[in-house]
């Protein structure tokens, strides 16, 4: 195929014609047929169900849909024989799913505000020629074919071709991530440019900085390249975090245990002749007993409160599971300016196209600062970081910048595409025409390089040498500028491209620009390795100036082997499968990217399987922060970075991503421990119902007094361990694999067979015995009214609170005892304790409680066996925890 | 040999454009144009159009053969009289202009050509008019189908000589409830499943077309959402067209997907299915 191909490439007459529309604009018939067709430039998704699909979905939680239906038979069971409670227990139940529903769908709500900050980007109004009329509308009514007037201070509402430019200069920020405005034209692009290259398209969201322009519409709302980025980053479309994944695995194991049990022994009761009010209260109550109903609202409160611990460490969370995600994470991947370095350019070497050379210092800097755009402010200097670096060297070396050199005759703004800027002025009182920029970029234009006060041919031999000077400067991690100028007649004159004016110029010289490494990133990226997380370091400087940080900063060792490295322009010709080879083969350092390329690493990276972890500052880098298992924001970034991310930096610093990774899993580890507390008295909640279905016996435990431990007094102890400070041997372990759930068979044997029988056991053994001192014989059902019955159940409640502090206290350490950390150290713990007192001794001897739970006093001996429980539970643990102590050292 | 449907609306004129790109490399250098005088199309409008194709394939070097032809039986009926079947005919057609509550395609004259699974057709709904019918990126959502890519290939071909990239996305659908709930091992052995395939449909490719000078590359993901997967993944990797597969069963469906696609697609959408 021959001819033009895409819009760029067309001249501006034909432009009009291939988008069917007309210099004088579209006719209104016109734009109606396009709104309908394409509907309106807007960054919604037309979806009318969007929320209440959100909602919905919610509800496919496996607790949540237990706990409903838990309710559904309390209902029922409310319907049938009234009067029991089970309407209120019912209700209850309900409470606990709506609310765990409304928190998670809050969360995802928040999730959606990224697209609001994107939405700041575009304009409400836009001024267009429409059937010959100037007029304004609303953006949203724009169409392609429309003609577009473009002016100073407009924000860009579309993708539009320009038909017409007058000195237009455009900051492609949003989309590009470079600060540096561009140059526009309407001229016709050469066949190889694509879109992204094309110096004769405006995009949707981008502003126009300085002249004025009329451009022709091809491309509206979520079409545009902005819209696209508005949806990679608007969309919720993440898999499940590390966390969903193992408590959607805990949830499985725990749903298939309660309802497992509940249908057989309903079964059983069934066959074994018992009434079906009897089957329905026993299935109910088993269920019951199975969730741990309070477990995930305490999982929410743990994970806040390790928000909490965070932000004190400059780590903002902004989507709760971030907390742990954190501490999943088997990769990070961090910017470089201002993250690993500290983002404060100076200028600390300068050199010829020989190191030896002699160099005028001078004359380089009043040349790099003609082609820069430096302005002095009342509180210091204005400008791109690096051409302020220089002013401020020119200015500690003696030799302050003139005001002419700071408004030189003409500037020639930095052009993303050229990799350089330009001046023309007066140097040491000759007109000059200076370049600053990529050596790459200047190379080709050089006809000779300074060499002392010689000037030496733009041949092999004279541009190698440079190229190894450059290299050596780069090696040394700075960024390396090249200055090349030319002398020029009074009479020469210039337009708005500085491109006919680049011939014959002289190289003077590289200047060698530090962004000093911070200094506790070495230390953190050390301990990052100690805790098996890679890191990978993308940016986009030279990959020289990136090698030698990422050597500083540790990401390499000092003598990196080969393919240690991926520039941009190799990523780009790679598949992801190859991009995986490469990044298992040991790649860490990506340099000369693109803000774009962000996400083709992150779904390598996930493709292997691992937790990823992002930074980014920029609008272009939410994409990938939204597609990474944690994004992480820089503080110091844009709104839309900032909404897209989970996590935001306060400081920039890498060090305090490594903090919050320990935090993070210091969270897990504390989520663990609470889940095994939890689940320890499911056991003596258990038992009851089991004896109650096999044995002609009373049922020790009812449904209120099993959520009264749920929901009530196991909460602040799991609070208590979900505070626990972290070991010190947090970071020295690998990352645990993605998709690893919280319940191992391990964790299961340990709370439901060792510990929850003991409280089990311990716990019955005073019920039948208080109902044996009351005179009770094997096969009497007492009434629920009988005292001696409330009695039997009081103190078997009582006796697990009691216990629970035995438990509670044991599971802060999976080998020590837990008394060794000191119980003041956490004074949640404490309050936990005195709760599970408190309570023991209301539930049998303070009136009120024991009117909702159904309980009765029992002497105070009785009440002094119950608490021998806590040494026996204790005791039995640690002794337990020495053997398996003792085995492990074996 | 390509035959376009064109219905005389602004979609038809852009996919016109597509069919004028199409035809300068097909083995016929023929591009014949059906359109059915249904009264919908001002016929002044119709008639300047065919002017205009008659001078761009001129300038192209095309043969051209319009067709006016008169509604006898609806328009579906006259067109599947001059139609021809058989191999090396690729039929072009359009999606409908206001989806309202039907969708853009359930019910149109494209859709019941797809469903008559006699002819090579592509139903194509264009939104990004500044590509000028050349898309460079393209998108192929795979479902498991043992065709592979055929259904795309009549369409496709045409375009992978100046090709940019061609990226292949198997999706592995799961339930909701069995996406949230489903372990890391099931995921790696649908995801392993999803690649047998692909790969198999990566060589075909190769195979159909050893020099080409595109990136080609193939992405498994397993999905609750496919319709959704497809518009993520079109934006993801930045293309400029999907061009997805339909079967009797899929164009059957209440609740099609994708109706969805080509309602919110990032860029233009063709449907394709062959005999």
């Amino acid at each position: 195929m021959s001819g033009p191909q895409q819009i760029q490439h067309l001249s501006s007459d034909a432009v009009f014609a291939a988008l069917r529309s007309h210099q004088a604009g579209l006719s209104e018939a016109e734009v109606e047929e396009r709104l309908r067709e394409v509907g309106p430039n807007s960054l919604e998704m037309a979806d009318p169900y969007k929320w209440l699909r959100n909602l919905a979905k919610q509800f496919t939680n496996f607790f949540t849909l237990l706990l409903i239906g838990a309710a559904g038979v309390c209902f029922l069971a409310d319907a049938i024989q009234p009067g029991e409670n089970m309407g209120l227990l019912g209700g209850a139940l309900l409470g606990v799913s709506l609310l765990n529903a409304a928190f998670s769908f809050f969360q995802e709500y928040r999730a959606e505000r990224a697209m609001e900050a994107l939405g700041r980007f575009l304009p409400q109004k836009v001024w267009v020629r429409r059937a010959d009329n100037t007029q304004q509308i609303l953006a949203e009514r724009l169409v392609p074919g429309d003609v577009l007037l473009l002016r100073e201070g407009d924000r860009v509402p579309a993708d539009a071709r320009l038909v017409l430019a007058d000195r237009l200069l455009v900051n492609n920020a949003p989309l590009t991530g470079e600060s540096q405005p561009l140059s526009l034209q309407a001229a016709a692009c050469g066949e190889e440019q694509g879109a992204s290259e094309a110096d004769n398209l405006v995009f949707g969201g981008c502003s126009v900085q300085r002249g004025s322009g009329e451009a022709v519409v091809f491309a509206t709302g979520l079409r545009t390249e902005f819209g696209r980025l508005a949806h990679l980053s608007g969309t919720v479309r993440k898999d499940p975090s590390p966390l969903e994944h193992a408590t959607a695995q805990m949830v499985r194991v725990l749903t298939v245990i309660a309802i497992g049990m509940g249908l057989s022994f309903f079964l059983y009761g069934v066959f074994a002749g018992r009434s079906l009010w009897m089957n329905l209260v026993f299935m109910m109550g088993i269920i019951v007993a199975n969730v741990p109903e309070g477990l995930l609202p305490t999982f929410t409160l743990a994970l806040a409160m390790g928000s909490l611990r965070m932000a004190k460490k400059n780590v903002l969370v902004r989507r709760l599971s971030a907390v742990e995600g954190l501490g999943a994470v088997h990769v990070v991947c961090t910017d470089k300016t201002g993250t690993l370095t500290e983002n404060r350019l100076s200028l600390t070497r300068l050199s010829g196209a020989r190191l030896e050379a002699p160099l005028d210092t001078r004359r380089l800097c009043l040349l790099a600062l003609l082609a820069s755009d430096v302005r002095q402010a009342e509180d210091g200097l204005l400008g791109d970081p690096l051409d302020v670096a220089v002013a401020r060297y020119a200015e500690q070396e003696g030799f302050p910048p003139s005001e002419e050199l700071m408004q030189p005759t003409h500037h020639f703004p930095f052009e993303v595409a050229r990799r350089r800027a330009a001046g023309v002025g007066l140097v040491q009182g000759q007109r000059t025409f200076a370049v600053k920029g990529a050596w790459e970029a200047l190379r080709p234009l050089l006809s000779g390089l300074a060499d002392g006060n010689a000037c030496l041919p733009a041949e092999a031999q004279a541009l190698e040498a440079a190229e190894q000077t450059l290299r050596g400067l780069a090696q040394q991690g700075l960024r390396v500028i090249a200055v090349a100028s030319r002398p020029m007649a009074d009479e020469e004159e210039f337009g708005e491209d500085s491109e006919p004016l680049e011939h014959g110029l002289i190289f003077q010289g590289f200047l060698g620009v530090e962004d000093p490494l911070r200094a506790e990133v070495p230390g953190a990226v050390e301990r990052c390795r100690q805790a098996g997380i890679q890191v990978i370091m993308i940016t986009g400087d030279h990959p020289d100036t990136a090698l030698a940080i990422a050597r500083k900063a540790g990401i390499l060792p000092d003598e990196p082997g080969e393919g240690c490295f991926l520039s941009g322009d190799q990523l780009r010709k790679l598949r992801q499968s190859e991009l995986t080879a490469e990044l298992e083969r040991g790649v860490r350092v990506f340099a000369r990217t693109s803000p774009e390329q962000k996400m083709q690493i992150v779904a390598a990276l996930k493709e292997m399987d691992l937790v990823v972890a992002m930074t980014g500052d920029g609008v272009n880098d939410a994409p990938a922060l939204k597609a990474a298992d944690v994004g992480i924001a820089l503080g110091s970034g844009t709104d839309v970075a900032r909404e897209s991310a989970q996590v935001v930096l306060l400081d920039d610093n890498f060090a305090s991503i490594v903090d919050g990774v320990e935090e993070g899993r210091t969270v897990y580890a504390n989520i663990r421990k609470f889940t095994n507390y939890v689940l320890v008295s499911n056991g003596p909640e258990i038992l009851p119902y089991l004896l109650y279905i096999l044995l002609r016996v009373p049922l020790a435990m009812t449904v209120i007094q099993i959520l009264a431990i749920d929901l009530g007094t196991d909460i602040i102890p799991s609070m208590a361990l979900g505070q626990e400070p972290s070991d010190s041997e947090q970071m020295q372990s690998p990352p645990r694999a993605r998709g690893e759930g919280l319940l191992s068979f391990r964790v299961v044997a340990h709370s439901y067979f060792f510990l929850g029988l003991l409280e089990a056991g311990w716990s019955m053994f005073l019920f039948f015995l208080v109902l044996s001192l009351g005179g009770w014989s094997y096969g009497e059902i007492p009434p629920s009214t009988d005292m001696v019955y409330r009695a039997a159940t009081g103190v078997a409640l009582s006796s697990i609170l009691l216990m629970q502090i035995g438990n509670l206290i044991g599971r802060r350490f999976a080998l020590r005892s837990g008394l060794d950390r000191g119980l003041f150290a956490n004074r949640l713990m404490l309050a936990g304790i005195a709760i599970q007192i408190v309570f023991s001794w209301g539930v049998l001897y303070f009136p009120p409680l024991q009117t909702v739970l159904g309980t009765a006093p029992v002497s105070p001996g009785i009440y002094l066996l119950a608490w021998l429980g806590i040494p026996l539970i204790f005791g039995c643990d640690y002794l337990r925890k020495r053997w398996r102590a003792r085995q492990a050292s074996v | 040999m390509l035959h376009v449907v064109y219905d005389g609306s602004l979609n038809g004129d852009w996919i016109c454009d597509y069919a004028l790109n199409m035809a300068a490399v097909d083995p016929d250098r023929r591009l014949r144009i059906l359109h059915v005088k249904d009264g919908q199309a001002d016929p002044a409008r119709v008639a300047r159009r065919m002017d205009e194709l008659k001078e761009a394939c001129e300038r192209k070097q095309l043969g051209f053969d319009p067709q006016i032809l008169p509604e006898v039986g609806g328009v579906f009926a006259t067109l599947t009289r001059h139609l021809p079947v058989g191999e090396g005919h690729l039929v072009l057609c359009g999606v409908r202009l206001e989806p309202g509550y039907k969708g853009f395609l359930r019910g149109t004259v494209s859709d019941r050509l797809l469903k008559l699974g006699r002819y090579d057709v592509i139903a194509l709904r264009v939104v990004k008019p500044g590509l000028l019918g050349f898309p460079r990126r393209f998108l192929i959502p795979l479902s498991g189908h043992p065709r592979g890519i055929g259904a795309a290939w009549p369409f496709i071909s045409h375009f992978l000589p100046l090709a940019e990239s061609v990226q292949l996305l198997r999706i592995m659908p799961l339930g909701r409830m069995r996406f949230l709930h489903v372990s890391q091992d099931t995921r790696r052995g649908l995801k392993k499943q999803g690649w047998l395939y692909l790969r198999d449909v990566l060589d075909d490719v190769r195979q159909r077309c050893p020099d080409g000078g595109f990136l080609l590359d193939g992405r498994v993901v397993v999905s609750q959402d496919w319709g959704r997967e497809i518009l993520w993944h079109a934006d993801k990797l930045n293309s400029e067209m999907i061009v997805m597969g339909a079967s009797e069963r899929s164009l059957h469906l209440r609740h099609n997907p994708i109706e969805k696609i080509l309602a919110d697609a990032p860029c233009d959408v063709g449907v394709c299915r062959g005999p």
